[in-house]
């Protein structure tokens, strides 16, 4: 499925359009990467939406982007569980070692760092979400190993791989 | 030792499948409830199992059904809230990434009872393992029939639709979730008129936490007075206690409405790390108040928490020990609050921001004489004055932590640091499961 | 009806009132800011919180029903203490920059700090740094975000009562900012409601922006000059300048709401392009002379042609007093009935007279659109009467009137509507006879034996079918609805089936009377006194009061009164007059305030026709493309320069104010009457405008017993003449003819509704370019695509403009606005031929035939 396809299909579940501005968007960010004004309109033309109502989404949301983020999204969550047991010092670390501040992405655009608020997965704190995955009782040397496997990862695949190089946590 | 119900799947394998679940007797509760009971029997046996919503707040579920109008011109819907994101609670991530089909099963029986042959699961965007584990058990439930058209042979339809969240725990609240599922930016909506009456696209809507629909089958297989022995008579049954923090053994726990906190913490979840003592527990989520160490004697139940100040919210127990600076803890509940604060009314949006603003300050030891009372204030203008309970859970939260660690603040305002920096820096990470 | 006790007061009110809406009655004052009359109940700013006996919590007046027995307290210290803890965090955050905020000395923040604030704040923390700069949203909304406090009263007026949907908020928490799509509010439609119902200075008007501070500017009640909506607006002016407009609020049909026009669209006033000083033709060339020279030079003229027929022409946007002296001075001293008021299309008054003396319902269109059902006939509310259009929507949204929309062009209205017919241009009348039978068919002949007798024998037995799904569907709806509203765009006046169409409105609502649905009908006009103007008898075949010319008695009634003669033959109307000009059998035509040469169709031959006129008289306060033509120009008042009554769509008569003097050598339009009746050695009496409507509420049965000074700030209703004896039915329309090809169709466009929007600055800059609009499948089958530029082509002449794809439009259809004058539409339009057919195709590129043209040089 194209991504009209897919984001017509979503639309059908609903009895209303504007329903599926969301699932669109998700859909139009997997595709695009991020979700600039072009793929807004986009998204409002194929469901005849207005478009303000798009950009009023893709903004309230904090899961949608509308500024590129790199290849590696790492989220690293610094709410209270995660703050208890040690995200503070992660978070330091990861600064450190990929030479960005939190907001940031390297230069190379492999990774962006964030912080972000509770993941749901605190019985495993410190927890980063990357992509689609959880990466839980976190600590540094944990931290170093999955970069060096995301890097690794980036080596030999393309964007559009990533699911099949780091297959989900199933 | 309590026999797990909810849990009972967690630890098999493949307990997410349909074979699995079936094999240990699921989707006879559905069964049970198309072929032996009206929707109105349903209704009836979950007033009288006297189970209260899982959500937070506790409502009696059977009561919130029976709003629903028998008579409506327009279709009904079944909302399950499925966001989850009370920081400190992962209990339905854990029901739907393990044990789904228990979920699906609970949807199809409420709905039944409630008359909706459409239910949306809300669920947020991040939980992308139990966002497919649930596609999974709902096409398994559809190919089996327990979902779709007549189903088992009853004249009863019902189609479960995913509806993934995109980050903004303002869509956990019942009615910023309706408007998000509309399309809208998630802010709550006023009430009356309630969900019940007018939700979804303005028709009657039933909206219920993971947890509350996953206990309905149990409820229609055992019957009401199983689950009225559980724990207190008002507050009953099963229950799912998350406990994270500075605890040797956090994890998702299942055990009777009403434990002991203490008991919990100590016996269930090891304590807290070796030489350290507890200072307070946060018993459900961060918008609940703390409870200082003294206080742990209190029953894990809506009523028995209420009457001590706090509340069960989600269960989600969060366990902070000795070394921990308590306004640094505060500091960050209230970031969180000020961070998803939807935006829609003055105190909390602009309340909260100003609150942060002083408690960052007092926590970075610049904090000045008057800041304390500035913002006892502040919790005065929020509480009880914010349009959702979101401000609410904010302002409640700072007031027990002044209430209970007031020193800790003067101490951040007197000394003009953090008295708990020294120790921060030396402590080392706890690791894994301890 | 429930009751409630305020601070001690007991009060009865309707279920359902709010807390707020009883205090309000009570006379005790709540602070609110998110509330606004108009728009539900948000409750989000919490200032009206208030103490319900009971209630643990304080509840928002704004939102809380009363329920019988309810006691409130508003004036308790810990509302005062939380009053001021919300204005403590309102200001936390706000820049208090208000020495150069244009909101400043009329901002609600400031008012409600000083009335409920604190007097000192602890707040002693950095403010935020949101956005440094204001945001441009379009040519004439510009944003401080800053000092936006969230009430949200800007997104929903745009969403819920323009039904634009241009702005709305970003982000979450502290961050929200409200905005248009990428931070752009370019395709909006720019009427600055918002800027209106902001509280503070965030939306602010830029053209008004740092000019002037409110307590500087001289504020003038009037009404809108620009369509038949009659919106009451308040003019700000700082020594006659013209500096912004605002609305009413409590007032007026429109309340706080205007469109573009009336709220950006008076800068009109301020055009280089008024006629400064009388002109005479003198070798060909118009020179500028003194207003005695022009008189002389005209008493000259006007005695060389006295044996000729005589013409008049007069504006529908001139007041009720201007067109009333204008029809006395064109029967009593030119002696002729040869007059109109429109330039462009002749009023078929046989089949208008019936229609409007048997139904026009003049009342408050708000208690119309309380019908059941409202159906609009033909134009595009949306872009004609946007203020009524937002009434609709109103009505449609909140108070559940069914809406029916039978037009060709498609309008925004649609959306809200329970059914939409769209027809096919010029078919009008045969889609409404098709809505009739299926209404006789949906009625049963049984309970309309006598009716439908009538019908029959008139109709000759139905010759259209029902079949057609959408007239069903709004017969049936029709059926349904207890009460029942016909909405008629002017718009249908233009065609030549206009009597056809009008004919089977009178059908039409003849029946629904019959049906018991007590039908209510009005004009949308896109003039502001068109109703003024037929009442005023600026017509060829009625005198005012919309009496026959023909009828003795009111004749002689009038001839009376003004103590002179009225010719007694009904006279011609303006095509006729152009014919007779054309033919040379005029001496004099005397055009007020009027452009035929840009509206009337087929421009070749109005030129001409024009031209032939022995001597044409101009009196206009621009200089029109008709004034370049003229052997005589007199410079007249414009908007705001005179005083007069207007009489809106609804029938509602109201003043319209002088701001200044007139401009230039320019005189007020009464005085140049009377100045060319003393050119004649007559005198108008009475002459001043006060006099003028004394004696028109005395001699005029629409305006019976009204007296100016008692029209008051929401004006006063005219009243409907004696209903005329029961009509009979029309015969059936003549068959439309099905066009294959593209049929161009015309109107208004919403930044130009004629030739006061054109000498907008304002309205030019936020307009589109001219443009020419068709569907989708028409363009994809024509090879073109949405911003090219294309000809369109009619047997007349052609045109050149960019296209404007429009995914709503029906096939087969073509609209190009009228009034871009550069377009020069009518020059492609034939006389008696409407809609045309036209062919569209890509324009050369001219660069192409430059450069082929080029090396041969
Ligand atoms: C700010 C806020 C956040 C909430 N978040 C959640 C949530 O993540 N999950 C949930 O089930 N209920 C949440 N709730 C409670 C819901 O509003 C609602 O009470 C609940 O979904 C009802 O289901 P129940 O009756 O089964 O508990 C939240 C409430 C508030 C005020
Ligand atoms: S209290 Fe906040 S969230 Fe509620 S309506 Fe007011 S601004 Fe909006
Ligand atoms: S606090 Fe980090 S996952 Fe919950």
């Amino acid at each position: 499925m194209n991504m009209r396809e897919e984001i017509e299909a979503a639309a059908a579940r609903y009895p209303d359009q504007r329903s599926a501005i969301m699932p669109a968007l998700l859909i139009a960010q997997k595709e695009h990467g991020h979700l600039p004004g072009p793929v807004l309109e986009e998204v409002a033309d194929i469901l005849n939406v207005e478009r303000i109502w798009v950009y009023e989404l893709a903004t309230f949301y904090t899961l949608f982007h509308t500024e590129p983020v790199g290849m590696f999204h790492l989220q690293l969550c610094d709410n209270v569980s995660c703050m208890l047991r040690g995200s503070e010092d992660l978070l330091r670390h990861l600064e450190a070692v990929l030479g960005i501040k939190k907001g940031g992405s390297t230069p190379d655009g492999l990774f962006t760092l964030s912080t972000v608020e509770c993941l749901g997965a605190c019985e495993v704190a410190p927890v980063m979400q990357v992509g689609d995955d959880y990466h839980g009782d976190l600590d540094i040397a944990r931290i170093n190993a999955l970069l060096d496997r995301l890097r690794a990862a980036a080596g030999q695949t393309t964007g559009a791989d990533l699911t099949a190089a780091t297959p989900p946590g199933e | 030792m309590f026999e797990p119900v909810l849990l009972r799947n967690v630890g098999v394998p493949d307990g997410h499948l349909l074979a699995t679940y079936r094999a240990g007797g699921g989707y006879q509760a559905l069964a049970k409830a198309l072929h032996e009971h009206t929707p109105d029997e349903i209704i009836d046996l979950v007033k009288n199992s006297n189970l209260r919503g899982r959500g937070g707040a506790g409502f009696p579920t059977g009561m919130k059904w029976s709003f629903v109008p028998k008579k409506a011109a327009k279709p009904k819907y079944l909302c399950c809230n499925a966001d989850e994101g009370e920081p400190g609670t992962f209990k339905d991530r854990i029901i739907m990434e393990r044990d789904p089909h228990q979920l699906v099963e609970g949807m199809a029986i409420s709905a039944y009872a409630i008359g909706a042959e459409t239910a949306y699961v809300y669920i947020r965007g991040e939980y992308t393992l139990a966002i497919r584990r649930l596609e999974r058990a709902i096409a398994e439930a559809e190919a089996e029939g327990y979902l779709g058209k007549r189903i088992l042979g009853s004249d009863f339809s019902f189609v479960v639709h995913i509806h993934c969240g995109a980050g903004a725990y303002i869509c956990g609240e019942e009615t910023a979730m309706l408007d998000s599922l509309e399309g809208k930016r998630a802010q709550p909506r006023l009430k009356p008129p309630f969900p019940a009456v007018e939700g979804l696209y303005a028709s009657p809507t039933v909206i219920n936490n993971v947890e509350t629909l996953a206990c309905v089958p149990h409820i229609v297989m055992r019957g009401p007075n199983w689950f009225r022995g559980i724990g207190p008579d008002k507050s009953p049954g099963p229950k799912l206690y998350c406990v994270s923090g500075q605890v040797r053994k956090p994890g998702l726990y299942e055990l009777p409405m009403g434990i002991p906190l203490r008991e919990l913490v100590e016996d269930h979840a090891g304590g807290p790390p070796p030489g350290r003592k507890i200072k307070a527990v946060i018993p459900g989520g961060v918008s609940a108040p703390l409870i200082p160490a003294l206080g742990l004697d209190v029953g894990m139940d809506f009523d028995s928490l209420a009457a001590a100040g706090s509340m069960l919210g989600s269960a989600g127990v969060i366990v902070i020990d000795d070394s921990t600076c308590i306004v640094k803890v505060a500091t960050r509940i209230i970031e969180f609050f000020h961070h998803e604060s939807c935006g829609k009314c003055t105190p909390c949006r602009e309340g909260l921001n100003w609150v942060v603003k002083v408690l960052r300050r007092v926590e970075t030891g610049q904090g000045a004489p008057g800041d304390l009372e500035q913002l006892k204030a502040l919790c005065n203008g929020i509480f009880g004055n914010t349009f959702c309970a979101l401000g609410d859970g904010a302002a409640m939260g700072l007031r027990a932590a002044l209430a209970h660690f007031e020193d800790e603040f003067v101490a951040h305002i007197e000394e003009q640091r953090c008295p708990f920096n020294e120790k921060h820096a030396g402590r080392e990470l706890l690791g894994s499961y301890g | 009806m429930v009751s409630v006790t305020i601070n001690g007061q007991r009060l009865d009110v309707e279920a359902g009132s709010t807390v707020l809406q009883a205090a309000e009655r009570l006379g005790i004052e709540i602070p609110t800011f998110c509330y606004l009359k108009r728009l539900p109940a948000l409750a989000s700013c919490r200032m009206c919180l208030v103490e319900i006996e009971g209630q643990r919590r304080l509840q928002p007046s704004c939102a809380t029903a009363i329920i019988d027995g309810m006691v409130v307290r508003t004036n308790t210290p810990l509302i005062d203490e939380t009053r001021s803890s919300m204005l403590d965090m309102l200001l936390a955050n706000h820049p208090l920059d208000c020495p150069i905020c244009d909101k400043g000395g009329e901002c609600e923040l400031q008012d409600m700090v000083m009335a409920y604030g604190p007097r000192e704040s602890r707040f002693r923390d950095a403010k935020r740094v949101f956005h440094s700069k204001d945001i441009r949203l379009s040519p004439v909304i510009i944003m401080n975000v800053n000092r936006c406090i969230q009430c949200q009263r800007c997104v929903r007026m745009c969403e819920e009562v323009v039904g634009a949907v241009a702005l709305g908020t970003v982000e979450k928490g502290m961050d929200t900012a409200v905005t248009g799509f990428e931070g752009s509010l370019a395709s909006c439609d720019q009427c600055g409601n918002c800027v209106e119902v902001c509280p503070v200075g965030a939306l602010m008007s830029f053209p008004y922006r740092y000019k002037a501070r409110p307590w500087d500017l001289a504020e003038t009640d009037t009404v809108c000059p620009h369509c038949g909506t009659g919106c009451q607006l308040t003019v700000g002016a700082r020594k006659g300048e013209f500096m912004r407009v605002h609305s009413k609020w409590e007032h007026g049909v429109n309340r706080e709401t205007l469109c573009v026009r009336g709220r950006f669209g008076l800068d009109f006033v301020e055009s280089r392009d008024r006629i400064k000083r009388p002109m005479i033709r003198r070798n060909g060339a118009l020179v500028p002379v003194s207003w005695d020279e022009a008189g002389n030079y005209l008493r000259e003229r006007l005695s060389g042609v006295e044996s000729k027929a005589m013409g008049g022409l007069a504006s529908p946007r001139l007041p009720n007093e201007m067109l009333y002296q204008f029809q006395k001075l064109m029967r009593t001293v030119f002696r002729t009935n040869n007059i109109d008021c429109s330039s462009r299309w002749s009023t078929p008054f046989d089949a208008l007279g019936p229609l409007v003396a048997g139904f026009y319902t003049r009342a408050p269109l708000e208690e119309l659109i309380g019908n059941d059902c409202v159906l609009v006939v033909g134009g595009n509310v949306t872009d004609e009467n946007p203020v009524t259009e937002y009434l609709l929507r109103d009505g449609a949204r909140r108070r559940q009137t069914g809406l029916l929309m039978l037009s060709a062009r498609p309008s925004r209205l649609d959306a809200d509507a329970r059914a939409v017919l769209r027809v096919r241009p010029g078919s009008e009348a045969a889609s409404l006879a098709a809505v009739v039978a299926g209404l006789v068919a949906a009625a049963g002949q049984a309970s309309l034996a006598d009716v439908f007798a009538d019908l029959g024998a008139a109709t000759d037995g139905p010759a259209v079918t029902p079949e057609d799904g959408g007239a069903h569907r709004l017969a049936v709806a029709l059926m349904e609805g207890k009460s029942v509203t016909v909405l008629v765009s002017a718009d249908l006046l233009r065609s030549p089936e206009a009597r056809a169409t009008l004919q089977q409105l009178n059908n039409l609502l003849q029946l629904l009377r019959a049906l018991g649905k007590g039908p209510a009908m009005q004009f949308l006009f896109d003039r502001a006194n068109q109703l003024g103007a037929w009442d005023m008898g600026v017509l060829p075949a009625v005198l005012p009061g919309m009496r026959p010319v023909v009828d003795v008695a009111a004749r002689t009634t009038l001839e009376r009164a003004w103590g002179a003669e009225i010719p007694s033959e009904p006279g011609a109307d303006f095509e006729v007059m152009l014919e007779l000009c054309d033919s040379g059998q005029v001496g004099a035509l005397y055009i007020v305030g009027s452009d035929p040469l840009m509206a009337y169709p087929d421009r070749e031959f109005v030129k001409r026709a024009l031209g032939a006129a022995e001597l044409l008289i101009v009196q206009d306060s621009f200089l029109t493309d008709t004034a370049g033509l003229a052997d005589v120009v007199l410079p007249a008042a414009g908007y705001g320069e005179e005083s007069g009554t207007l009489t809106n769509n609804e029938g509602r008569a109201q003043n319209v104010r002088k701001f200044r003097e007139p401009a230039f050598e320019a005189r007020g339009n009464l005085v140049i009457f009377d100045f060319v009746a003393t050119l004649r050695d007559q005198v108008l009496r009475p002459s001043t405008q006060g006099e003028i409507f004394d004696e028109i509420a005395r001699l005029i049965p629409s305006h019976q017993g009204l007296s100016q000074d008692q029209l008051g700030p929401d004006g006063a209703f005219t009243m409907a003449g004696p209903p005329p004896p029961a009509g009979e039915f029309f015969g059936p329309p003549p068959t439309p003819t099905a066009a294959d090809g593209l049929t161009l169709i015309t109107g208004n466009c919403l930044f130009h509704n004629g030739y006061i929007s054109e000498r907008s600055e304002i309205l030019n800059t936020v307009a589109d370019d001219p443009y020419v609009e068709m569907s989708a499948r028409d363009a994809t089958q024509l090879g073109l695509s949405d911003g090219d530029e294309v000809v369109v082509r009619s047997a007349q002449g052609e045109l050149t403009a960019k296209l404007k794809v429009n995914r709503h439009f029906p096939g087969g259809l073509v609209f190009v606005p009228e009034n871009y004058k550069t377009l020069r539409l009518n020059s492609l339009m034939r006389r008696r031929e409407y809609p045309c057919p036209v062919e569209v195709e890509r324009a050369q590129a001219t660069f192409e035939i430059a450069t082929a043209a080029g090396p041969g040089l």
